[in-house]
């Protein structure tokens, strides 16, 4: 998965990074909220990983921008050193999935990590069929239908789509693709390729308002699959 | 400083222990921070310094640092600089003595 972590603190950064890459995690790692933000704004993230006292703006003020004036609602952990109770209280009702006081630890923190991930899909195995009328993708014969007629998509094409179904509205950048669809070690697939497997698969599923999806493309940024009105 | 019986203290995390040199380098470093800042009667820096040992130091597993880190900002809040100046002190001392394993 992929995880952005505002932490002003190298030291700390680092040691967080390297624990979550351990964990086969994608760290993107950023020292002042000014950077962080930009970084969201162009990329896509499974989860941020939020110090509180930055030197910019507080960790706090970032959760509100991003739920409220960004509508970004990507779960977050506030990692903090304010042990406080109302502090603790502050922290969740600003958006945050979860909080975590400081010290961290590297098995808590990879456990809680696992743990906001796991909520944020539903709790949902990975392997679960997926129903988005009149889409339906089967899971285990790698398929997608369409109003019940199977189409015809290679493996691949297959992934993408059930990628972009479990993450319905929301901007997923090229970036992002690459590593959940090719893998985060394919240093040899270039985001053109992710444009050209994107529009064949929008062919291929006739996304459209006819259909009832659409599958836009965020200049610059990446694709993001919404429900339309038919 | 070292753990009981003049042992060396043991980073048991792996990651931690790849990055301990750096880790005290930089705390080395802060020493000299914190002696301007309390020069300077700039005790947000002290605070700011202090909270950052307080969050790196058990995570490094160094608690000692930790609680430093703590005494540090609670003694910056306070504007307390006889107090800052004994704590530059301890962790001069701590560092000067600090053995990892």
């Amino acid at each position: 998965m992929r995880v952005a972590i505002l932490e002003d603190d190298p030291d700390q950064a680092e040691l967080i990074r390297l624990w979550l890459t351990h964990a086969e995690h994608s760290v993107d790692c950023h020292a002042d909220a000014a950077s962080f933000l930009r970084a969201v704004r162009r990329d896509s993230f499974d989860l941020y990983v939020l110090d509180w006292v930055l030197p910019d703006l507080s960790g706090i003020d970032v959760l509100k921008k991003l739920r409220r004036e960004m509508g970004d609602y990507t779960p977050a952990i506030i990692v903090t050193a304010k042990d406080e109770e109302q502090s603790i209280v502050r922290g969740l009702e600003a958006g945050a999935d979860d909080y975590l006081v400081k010290p961290v630890r590297q098995a808590e923190l990879v456990a809680r990590v696992s743990a906001v991930l796991r909520r944020s899909v539903g709790n949902k195995p990975e392997e679960q069929d997926l129903d988005a009328e009149p889409y339906s993708l089967s899971f285990t014969n790698k398929t997608v239908s369409l109003n019940g007629e199977k189409l015809n998509l290679t493996n691949r094409e297959f992934e993408l789509a059930l990628f972009f179904f479990r993450n319905i509205g929301k901007m997923m950048s090229r970036n992002h693709l690459l590593e959940a669809i090719w893998g985060i070690e394919n240093k040899s697939v270039s985001t053109r390729t992710v444009d050209t497997h994107v529009s064949r698969l929008r062919k291929k599923l006739n996304l459209g308002k006819e259909n009832g999806w659409i599958l836009s493309a965020i200049y610059q940024h990446g694709y993001r699959i919404e429900r339309v009105d038919a | 400083m070292t753990g009981e019986n003049g042992k060396p203290i043991e980073i048991a995390d792996p990651f931690a222990r790849r990055l301990i040199g750096k880790y005290l380098s930089n705390r080395k470093d802060d020493i000299g921070k914190l002696t301007r800042a309390l020069d300077d009667a700039d005790f947000e820096t002290i605070r700011v310094t202090g909270h950052n040992l307080y969050g790196s130091g058990a995570a490094y597993g160094l608690d000692q640092i930790s609680w430093l880190g703590a005494d540090f900002e609670k003694a910056a809040d306070a504007r307390n600089a006889p107090e800052i100046e004994r704590l530059i002190g301890e962790l001069t001392d701590f560092l000067d003595k600090l053995r990892v394993s």
